[in-house]
């Protein structure tokens, strides 16, 4: 007999319990407290955060932002649907935007080393008259682009990019206080809070608040990970209804998901694969037994097909050799992955921006220390079906980015982004962040506090990844450390305001997880149960 | 009281524990030991002329500008080292750096030269065992065998912190040893370098005394309190002696030891005969470190390099750039700083670290938190006050390897504290071990890989630790044949060696469980 002290947690009850425990919010559970307001408020800081890149950034200071720029004007200006040509890249389309849009040299700040700052990139002409302009996102989706290139029509210059950036950054906005509310209002331990801050990386908001539709596939890619770890991992029995808007939530984001790049419908086919595997044993059964369920099943699996037809149509497949040099031996793009490439997706997951703007390193491993002590601890505690789910999507993504790496190396050569696959790889801290025994083990307070924790470390972390950039993108690489109030180049709006968005929407989240804390009721740590997880 | 039990032989058990784990460690060393060139691992050379001279009489040198317009001068055998030995790295372009190839093969005349070193001024108790199979054998499979009885040395307090770990029935623990020895810190106890033994040092007396300050009265029977007070007598008195940085880490350690000893946990230690007369020997040891370093002039830092900036310019600096350096070294950054694991391996260490530390202290009460935020913040900012002293004699200087043997209480402190180990279960803290040994032994086999391919090959090659112009004199194969054994053992232990403490009646869980 094992006579080790351990806590009683005799006096467990429905308040503390933790996890996923309530989908239908008809239990004893406490928070939930106005849901709207806490989602209006989710909107308003995940949008200032994004905000803060959008308006102390230059043209072009985000991966590829002036092909985007160009086909979003042209998306804009009527150009839905544009003939795939050699134009860029040997690749993409060409459309007709104003020439007051694109400054003479967007790319200087990549092509000079060493890297001047952004004035190099000079004064737009002042016509506004349309030219035919090449633009390598030509052969993507309109639906991103018409919403965020309206602006540009108004106002064709640097005004109209700054609000076609905001736009982006409030859709993205919408996509991660969907996420936030749900992880507020049916989670009852703070985890999964904690697990959408950390999930939204200063990468994440670097992408929202610029013109480029990966910002809005993460977002999207968040939002239907939480909806579908809480549909997944709930403990309400399985002849309750699913919420409603947790349903409009996963067809809404799928939907934005399939249709964004060619590897949509893979980024919604697998976090619904995972998640089931992850689920409790019925509640697939459950779901499947009520008709909304298939109603937002028939809407993905349209949308899917529209965005199938979408790629095999518009030319997306079609992939131009840019390599010089023919055929590369795996073995040594097996070393450039292991040594190189796997480095930079994992930086970029976090923060590494257009450029190789990399914050330093130890911004990166705190952030991952964050992540570590969320999935981790839910590994170590929760059953072979969740830890397999993690663990899955983890190998899937990785395995997913090594095949494409190896599949366009020679025609390419090094392609593949972390960015690229953050919508999938979010689902290992997100379904970590559902498990219900993570809770039921650390207790509601701690985890509360660890949630406040992740806020306010990653609030430092976002504004010194803005405050890096800014000084690269003021000074060019002639300033070391961090220098934001002087240098050459400055945002239209000055350099505080941007700084001053970001850490506002920054501390604004760690008010509403402190909120979240002090709304609950205290609890200890309790004895984990058999279901679940 | 902890008592045998018929059928679970506790003490067989931790002493068959402890020699697994010793081996476990020894091999791991081993693996570096076997695997690099003279010189592979920081100042090594520097180090090999001291150890040289302490084993072979020279215990004293008086200050001389000998190297680096500092050290002493020591007599060293003409075939000990190449002439060329920095080869490998020398100068500030990457370009300049090869495989160790490059290195000239040393004569065979065992003359000695007059030779200086940086290190020639440190206290000479590391140096003693350590030079011993030089003097016998001062060639390259002499400064091997000294690699092997450094890595021995780490071994024994490493293993020696397991036993505590055991003893206490606490997995964590286990698990921040493990965490605690990183590929770096691996690295140094395989080669001719102190810092690796005041790591293992740092970890062991971090063991002991929470196991002494931190179980409730009685837990233990008097001779394990006795074993538990030397263990913890020896880690300081090693901890005082070995570099010069020891009395400030043993100072710290001890002071966060009293702020986490329960009230009147420290008198009733102090009634205790054996624990005072320990005590006094650990003074009189750190008397004689103290001495050693006034005398001896290791303490003059010689104003060879020194820089001039703004204090301003300096916090930006280290900010940006060698609070980076610092947290990749504590992991993974080897040879002379040019060799660094991939971020995303670091990455995924502090990650595992993290989830030790984070519930650990979110579960711990008021102080337990701040206590573990002080070591953290402290670690820090020991290295950014050190760098800001030195700067103007040494320029940059500080390494995060340095400040290890404090901040590995971070992890141990964690893994004693609050109610992170009842909250996980055992089933919870065995799953965490299995994992932390799990997801580090890839780890270090990688790092020793990524490190023996720069030697070979060359900076920047494909990592192929097989093959290249200069290959270990012992072949490549036994390195990662030790290391992979050691780490197989580790893992066994980790997954299989430990269910018997379960079954084991009473033992020393944290006051705050129970």
């Amino acid at each position: 007999m094992n006579d080790r002290p351990v806590l009683d947690h005799t006096d467990e009850t429905d308040a503390t319990r933790s996890g996923p425990g309530s989908v239908t919010g008809a239990t004893t559970e406490p928070p939930a407290a106005r849901p709207r307001a806490v989602f209006l408020l989710a909107v308003l800081a995940f949008f200032l955060l994004g905000a803060g890149w959008a308006v102390g950034a230059p043209f072009n200071a985000t991966y590829d932002e002036d092909e985007h720029i160009v086909r979003a004007a042209g998306a804009a200006h009527g150009q839905l649907v544009l003939e795939p040509t050699d134009a860029v890249y040997a690749g993409g389309a060409f459309t007709e935007v104003p020439r007051s849009l694109v400054p003479p040299n967007p790319d200087c700040m990549l092509l000079v080393k060493p890297r001047p700052p952004a004035t190099c990139q000079g004064e737009p002409p002042r016509d506004a008259s349309l030219a035919r302009t090449p633009t390598a996102s030509g052969r993507y989706h309109p639906g991103y682009y018409l919403l965020v290139g309206l602006p540009m029509v108004v106002w064709p210059d640097m005004t109209g990019v700054v609000l076609g950036r905001l736009v982006s950054a409030l859709l993205s906005a919408l996509f991660l206080a969907a996420a936030f509310t749900v992880a507020w209002r049916y989670v009852p331990n703070r985890l999964l809070v904690a697990g959408v801050v950390v999930v939204t990386t200063p990468t994440v908001t670097n992408l929202t608040g610029s013109v480029n539709p990966n910002g809005l596939e993460i977002t999207a890619g968040i939002a239907l990970w939480t909806a579908l770890a809480v549909l997944a991992l709930s403990e309400e029995p399985t002849e309750l209804d699913a919420p409603r808007h947790l349903l409009v939530l996963v067809a809404v984001s799928a939907t934005v998901l399939v249709t964004m790049r060619q590897l949509g419908p893979l980024l919604v086919l697998l976090p619904v694969i995972f998640a089931t595997l992850a689920a409790a044993r019925g509640r697939l059964p459950g779901l499947l037994r009520q008709r909304a369920v298939w109603l937002t099943v028939g809407i993905v699996v349209a949308a899917t097909l529209a965005a199938v037809a979408w790629t095999f149509t518009s030319g997306l497949l079609s992939v131009s050799p840019q390599r010089q040099g023919g055929h590369v031996p795996r073995s040594r793009v097996l070393q450039d992955v292991l040594n190189y490439r796997s480095e930079d997706w994992a930086r970029q997951f976090v923060a590494r921006f257009y450029g190789a703007i990399i914050p330093p390193d130890w911004t990166h491993y705190l952030w991952y220390l964050l992540i570590g002590a969320v999935v981790l601890p839910a590994l170590v505690v929760s059953g072979r079906r969740l830890v397999t789910a993690v663990l899955g999507t983890v190998a899937v993504t990785a395995a997913l980015a090594v095949t494409l790496e190896f599949r366009y190396y020679d025609e390419l050569g090094p392609s593949q982004q972390g960015r690229y696959y953050l919508p999938l790889v979010v689902g290992a801290v997100l379904l970590s962040a559902s498990a219900p025994r993570l809770g039921v083990h650390l207790g509601e307070r701690p985890s509360g506090r660890l949630t406040v924790t992740c806020g306010l470390v990653t609030a430092a972390l976002h504004v010194v990844s803005l405050l890096v950039a800014m000084t690269i993108w003021r000074h060019g690489d002639g300033q070391f450390g961090i220098h934001v109030l002087s240098g050459p180049w400055q945002p239209a709006g000055g350099p505080v305001l941007p700084v001053a968005l970001t850490a506002v929407g920054a501390l604004l989240i760690v008010v509403l997880a402190w909120v979240r804390l002090r709304g609950m009721v205290p609890g200890v740590p309790g004895r984990p149960r058999t279901a679940g997880g | 009281m902890v008592s045998a039990s018929p059928g679970y032989q506790p003490r067989r058990r931790l002493r068959a524990g402890w020699w697994l784990a010793c081996l476990a460690f020894f091999l791991i060393g081993a693996g570096w030991a076997f695997a690099l060139p003279v010189d592979g691992t920081y100042d090594e050379s520097q180090h090999i002329v001291r150890a040289y001279g302490a084993a072979s009489g020279q215990v004293y040198s008086p200050p001389a500008k000998a190297k680096r317009g500092g050290g002493a001068w020591y007599q060293v055998p003409r075939s000990l080292l190449p002439g060329n030995v920095h080869c490998p790295w020398k100068g500030e372009d990457p370009a300049d750096r090869k495989d160790a190839s490059c290195q000239h093969r040393p004569p065979d005349d065992t003359t000695r030269k007059r030779t200086g070193t940086t290190a020639g001024r440190y206290n000479p108790v590391y140096y003693l065992p350590v030079g011993v199979p030089m003097v016998l054998l001062p060639n390259h499979t002499g400064i091997v065998l000294a690699r092997l009885v450094s890595s021995l040395l780490s071994a024994v307090l490493l293993a020696s912190a397991v036993v505590v770990a055991l003893r206490l029935r606490n997995r964590l623990m286990l698990a921040a040893v493990v965490l605690a020895t990183t590929p770096m810190a691996a690295n140094l106890n395989g080669a001719v370098n102190p810092n690796g033994l005041e790591i293992a040092a740092g970890v062991l007396l971090w063991a002991t005394l929470l196991a002494l300050l931190r179980t409730p009265e009685k837990t233990f029977d008097d001779a394990t309190v006795r074993r538990l007070l030397v263990l913890a007598a020896v880690a300081a008195s090693v901890l005082l002696t070995v570099r010069a940085l020891g009395p400030l880490w043993l100072s710290g350690i001890t002071a966060v030891a009293l702020v986490v000893a329960p009230r009147g946990r420290i008198p009733g230690l102090l009634r205790r005969r054996d624990a005072r007369l320990l005590l006094a020997g650990v003074a009189a040891v750190a008397v004689f470190a103290v001495g050693w370093l006034l005398m001896s002039g290791a303490l003059e830092a010689v104003p060879t390099r020194g820089g001039h900036e703004p204090l301003g310019d300096m916090v930006r600096l280290m900010t940006v750039d060698r609070a980076s350096f610092w947290t990749d070294q504590i992991v993974g950054q080897f040879s002379y700083g040019e060799t660094t694991l991939p971020s995303w391996l670091i990455m995924f260490w502090y990650a595992m670290v993290a989830a030790l530390v984070l519930p650990a202290g979110l579960l711990a009460s008021r102080r337990d938190r701040w206590t573990l935020v002080a070591v953290g913040v402290g670690s820090a900012l020991a290295l950014a006050v050190l760098e800001v002293a030195y700067y103007p004699t040494l320029n940059w200087a500080q390494h995060g390897r340095y400040v290890m043997p404090f901040g590995v209480g971070l992890l141990l402190i964690a893994a004693v504290v609050g109610r992170y180990p009842a909250a996980l279960g055992e089933a919870g803290q065995s799953a965490l071990l299995r994992f932390v040994v799990l997801g580090t032994a890839p780890l270090h086999l990688y790092a020793l890989a990524l490190v023996m391919t720069r030697f070979q090959g060359g900076p920047g090659v494909p990592v192929n630790p097989f093959a290249g112009d200069w290959l270990p004199p012992s072949g490549p194969v036994l390195p990662l044949l030790a290391m992979i054994a050691g780490l197989s053992l580790l893992v066994w232990y980790g997954y299989r060696g430990t269910g018997w403490i379960d079954r084991w009646p009473a033992g020393g869980q944290d006051r705050a469980a129970t």
